[in-house]
């Protein structure tokens, strides 16, 4: 029971990590975008 | 390797800039411009016969790399008008630089004054070293016009070697790594939070300098600035590099990096840990390592070191930065309160960086072992 529910936080903070990175990454695409747009004119 | 060749190549092939836009908003009221050596325009009012006034191209080392700017004279050698001819900064610091009336203060100043920060130009807070760059265009634009027009303007001075605040620092930051790596040291714990403090005030809050992807780019593009003006670029970048390719050992990330820094006291606060992403990892290793690439390529291909490093940096010490950077910002301090150094382990630029130069090193190392093991075999 105990080693279920590590386990199932286990995998929430990994999901957790995995949003968190692609949630960054995503703003720092949107972001380079802007900037590539803003440098066309 | 080769794509990175390929868009150094593509890069130096493809940005050639239009500079006469800038050389006509420097002078306004002029219609027609005459080349006189490339460098220097003399400028005509509607069917006017003697010139308005003159224009001349400057080029200094700004953060990101060469900048121009293109500077309007009357004919008696007082600057009219300011504009950036073709710059390599990030964004954030250009609007910046637009914004703090540098170029404003310019205006009105004769061509034989100094143009020297701290004498007679203020840098812009947050923004020195593009500050410094366009004071030194400035001069450049004056020996330009000097020459051709026979104005007296101070002699070029040589080169000095400048050692402020920001480059001591670094030394005694370096110094403090050094110490608390040697073998049996008893306080390393206490003389990193030493050097982690120091980084994050001075190196952050106080000077805003911390290693960015842009340093990098600035090297691989060749945008190597005068060494006695920055040494600090070559102390942090040089050191760093030397450091990690003898000793294997990153001197920076663990020890003085501002924002490493900054989010471990908000572990502190937090109560942060280290978390690993699991069956996630290999995954986001590759996929930081792609966005890495990306950066560097685009960046080669524009020849705009500043414009893909997308480090919070700047957002975070001196409050510069896009909407999208604040927000990604606040995503990652407040990450930091639950996981230790989040932008360290999953986005920063650095760690694909330095583990490359790792591989490339290794290589050689075996090349190298193999040639001799191979010639002494003969």
């Amino acid at each position: 029971m105990e080693k279920n529910h590590r386990r199932k936080n286990r995998s929430l903070t990994e999901l957790l990590l995995l949003g968190f990175t692609l949630v960054g990454i995503g703003l720092i695409l949107m972001d380079t975008l802007q900037n590539l747009s803003a440098l066309g004119g | 390797m080769v794509l990175i060749a390929a868009a150094w190549v593509i890069g130096l092939n493809r940005m050639k800039s239009d500079l006469m836009p800038a050389v006509q908003a420097a002078l306004p009221g002029a219609d027609r411009f005459e080349d006189l050596d490339g460098d220097l325009y003399a400028g005509y009012g509607p069917e006017a016969q003697e010139p308005l006034g003159y224009v001349a191209l400057g080029e200094g080392s700004g953060y990101g790399g060469p900048l121009r700017v293109a500077v309007g004279f009357t004919p008696a050698g007082e600057i009219q008008g300011v504009e950036i001819a073709e710059n390599r900064e990030t964004p954030a610091y250009l609007e910046r630089i637009q914004e703090g009336g540098l170029l404003e203060a310019l205006l009105g100043k004769s061509a034989a004054d100094p143009f020297q920060l701290d004498q007679d130009l203020d840098a812009v807070t947050s923004a020195t070293m593009s500050s410094r760059g366009i004071a030194e265009a400035v001069r450049d634009s004056n020996q330009a016009a000097a020459a051709l027009l026979d104005w007296e303007v101070p002699e070029p001075a040589a080169p000095s070697v400048r050692i402020g605040i920001p480059e001591a620092a670094l030394a005694a930051l370096f110094g403090l790594g050094f110490l608390g790596h040697r073998p049996g040291f008893k306080r390393k714990k206490t003389v990193r939070w030493v050097s982690l403090i120091g980084g994050l005030v001075l190196l952050g809050f106080v000077y805003n300098q911390p290693l960015s992807l842009a340093y990098i780019n600035k090297f691989l593009m060749g945008f190597w600035p005068r060494w006695q003006t920055h040494l600090y670029w070559y102390l942090l970048l040089g050191g760093i590099l030397l450091i990690f390719l003898v000793e294997q050992k990153n001197p920076y990330c663990e020890w003085f990096c501002p924002f490493g820094a900054a989010q471990e006291v908000l572990g502190l606060v937090g109560g942060a840990r280290v978390h690993s992403a699991g069956r996630y990892r290999g995954f986001l290793t590759w996929l930081r390592r792609g966005v890495v690439l990306g950066a560097v390529l685009i960046a080669l291909v524009y020849r705009s070191p500043g414009l893909t490093s997308y480090e919070v940096f700047g957002t975070r010490f001196s409050l510069l930065g896009s909407n999208l950077q604040f927000v990604l910002l606040a995503l990652v301090l407040v990450t930091a309160m639950f996981v230790r150094r989040p932008w360290c382990t999953y986005l920063c630029p650095l760690r694909p960086v330095l583990n490359y130069v790792r591989t490339l090193r290794n290589w050689s190392v075996e090349l190298w072992k193999k040639i001799t093991a191979e010639k002494t075999a003969l």
